[in-house]
Formats: C-alpha cells, structure tokens, sequence
C-alpha cells in the first residue's frame, strides 16, 4: 500500500503536479525544465554508451507536461501568462504543435505580448502561425507588435530584396525598444538592414579593420588584388 | 571544415588568393585551435564572442559563414562550401588572369 502511495506521488510529481498545491502553467513546466535538467546532469555525468542511452531513454515527456497545460491555458485571463506558456509549448513541440495552441493563440492575437509567438511563426512548418504574423502585421493595434511582426516576414529568404527592405524599415520606424530575452529586436533588425543594402553578391565589401590572435591591426582591404574568402569561424 | 581549409590554402599557395578568418572563440580557444589544426592562415579576434563587432556589423547568425570576394573586393558568393567554394577561387583567378 505504501509502495503504491509512493509509486503514485512519483507520477504526480513527474507530470508536474507539485505535493498537494494546485498546478499552475509555471509548476508545471518549471517541474519538467528541472527534470530535464537534472536529467543533463545525469547524462553528463554517465561513462558509458549503455548508461548514456538509458538515461535517455527515461527523459520526461514533454507530450504529457504540454496536455496538462492546455486547459489551464484556456481558462487562464491573463494575456501575457497565456502567450508565455504557447512560447513555452511550441518551443517543446518538435513533433508539430498541438492544434490547440493555435486557438489559444487566436485569443490572445490582439495583445502587445505577442512578440515571444511571432518570432516562432517561421518554425512553424504548418504555416498557420505565419497566418497570424500576416494578421498582427497589418491589424495589431500595437504599433510595435506590426513592427515585429514585420522584421519576422523580412527573415524569410524567398520575399524579394524590395520588399524584405520595406518590412525592414516599417519594423524599424515601428518597433521601439522591444526586447526578446535580454536583446532588442531593433538591433536584429539593424544587422540586417545593413547586410541588405551593404552586404549583396555584386556590392563592394565593407571595411573590416581589427586584430590578429596575437593583437597585430591589418584590414580587409591590405588585400585587394587578391581573391579573397572570409570565413566567419569558430572552433565549436 | 579545417582539412578542406587547409588543402585549399595550400594549393593556392602561389596565386593571388588569401584565406581570412573571422575568429569568434575566446582567445585561449582561438590559440589551442590555431596550434592544434595547424592553421597557417590569419583570422580576425572578433573579441572572443559570437556577439563580437565584425560578425554583428556583418550580421551573421551561423557559423560558418562564408564570403568570396574577387580581387576588387566586391562580394561574388555568399555561403558557398566544400568543392562550390573551390570552384568560385578558381573561377574568380582565372577572371583576373584574364584581365576583366
């Protein structure tokens, strides 16, 4: 009986219910990142291929984490908690994104925390979240929700350069000081308003001046009359 | 990456061609992977980040990425690797040669 008690609590437990407190949306995917993590720890730690392959075998189910968030989600208010865990969901779902997730989402469309989904719309192989990026384009009343929404569609290599370039520069004139985990999109999207006007097959290359490994300056252009290959390396 | 790499420099050894890296590791890292791969060409220290000035002015977000630039400077192929990337040398050299 006890061993059945204990059995059962390991369960709960490792679907993210935590004692006898209710779940929550952050519980429950707080209990699987620990799980994963401490998971990590045991895989780095593993000596052989056998051990190693056997730890795995028991990662957590993210499947399982994901069905118990989805009703919670629905019936949760609050916008930017909402959004925050869909990120969270679709993030996991690498086997496609449960159908749900896109009603959820269409809920919450209109809201300024948008940002976190619309910079996972081109994941998104089933190209439903590209339909509410379009949408939040041109309908959001958030001036900075368009101009992310507009920096995502210039990312996508099949637009033509013209229009990359004019949804570039509506997210820049639109777009404020929006940050995505610590950095601003503006400065994504800076870098890639100069590698479309600057950096094209058929345009001289820029400057680069810096150092060497051993602090020595030389400058790409010490090297015109050369064919040149630059290779953006690191050793990882 | 570094055995194509080297044969390639080697090969062009005497022709007007120059490999340049843009190095984002930490220094130490960038040492240790120059001694241990016996790598003869330059790099730029992108000051030991991916982050770093050049590769953030240039806007890469994967590594590698490559550029071929002709004798002018101006940029003739972007991410081409392996034997593509050969070949746009050889193609850029002979143009030269051929006075264009």
């Amino acid at each position: 009986m006890k061993a059945k008690a204990l059995l059962l609590g390991f369960l709960l437990v490792g679907a993210g219910w935590v004692g006898a407190e209710e779940a929550t949306l952050e519980s429950l995917q707080k209990s699987y990142d620990e799980a994963m993590q401490a998971l990590g720890e045991k895989y780095q730690a593993a000596k052989t291929p056998e051990e190693k392959k056997e730890i795995l075998a028991k990662r957590p189910d993210a499947g399982e984490t994901v069905k118990a968030m989805l009703p919670l989600m629905e019936k949760e208010g609050d916008a930017s908690k909402v959004l925050e865990a869909a990120g969270w969901v679709i993030a996991q779902s690498r086997q496609g994104i449960p159908e749900e997730v896109y009603g959820i989402i269409e809920k919450h469309k209109g809201s300024k925390e948008m940002v976190g989904i619309l910079l996972m719309a081109s994941y998104d192989r089933s190209g439903k979240l590209m339909e509410t990026l379009e949408w939040a384009r041109e309908n959001s009343e958030h001036k900075e929700v368009q101009g992310v929404a507009a920096y995502v569609k210039s990312q996508d290599r099949s637009l033509p350069d013209d229009e990359k370039l004019a949804e570039l520069k509506f997210a820049l004139a639109n777009i404020g000081d929006v940050e995505f985990r610590g950095q601003k999109i503006a400065e994504r999207a800076k870098g890639s308003l100069y590698e479309l006007e600057n950096l094209r097959v058929g345009q001289v290359a820029g400057e680069i001046e810096g150092e060497d490994q051993e602090g020595v300056p030389f400058k790409l252009s010490d090297y015109r009359g050369k064919v040149v290959v630059l290779d953006f390396w690191g050793d990882w | 990456m570094y055995p194509h790499e080297r044969s390639l420099v080697k090969r062009m050894a005497d022709k007007p061609f120059a490999l340049l890296g843009i190095n984002s590791d930490p220094k130490e890292k960038l040492l240790a992977a120059l001694e241990r791969e016996n790598i003869t060409w330059r790099s730029w220290w992108d000051g030991g980040s991916t982050s770093g000035p050049i590769a953030t002015k240039w806007n890469v977000r994967g590594w590698p990425t490559i550029y071929v630039l002709d004798h002018k400077g101006v940029i003739r192929y972007k991410n081409t690797r392996g034997e593509a990337m050969d070949e746009a040398v050889e193609a850029l050299l002979k143009e030269m040669e051929e006075g264009k």
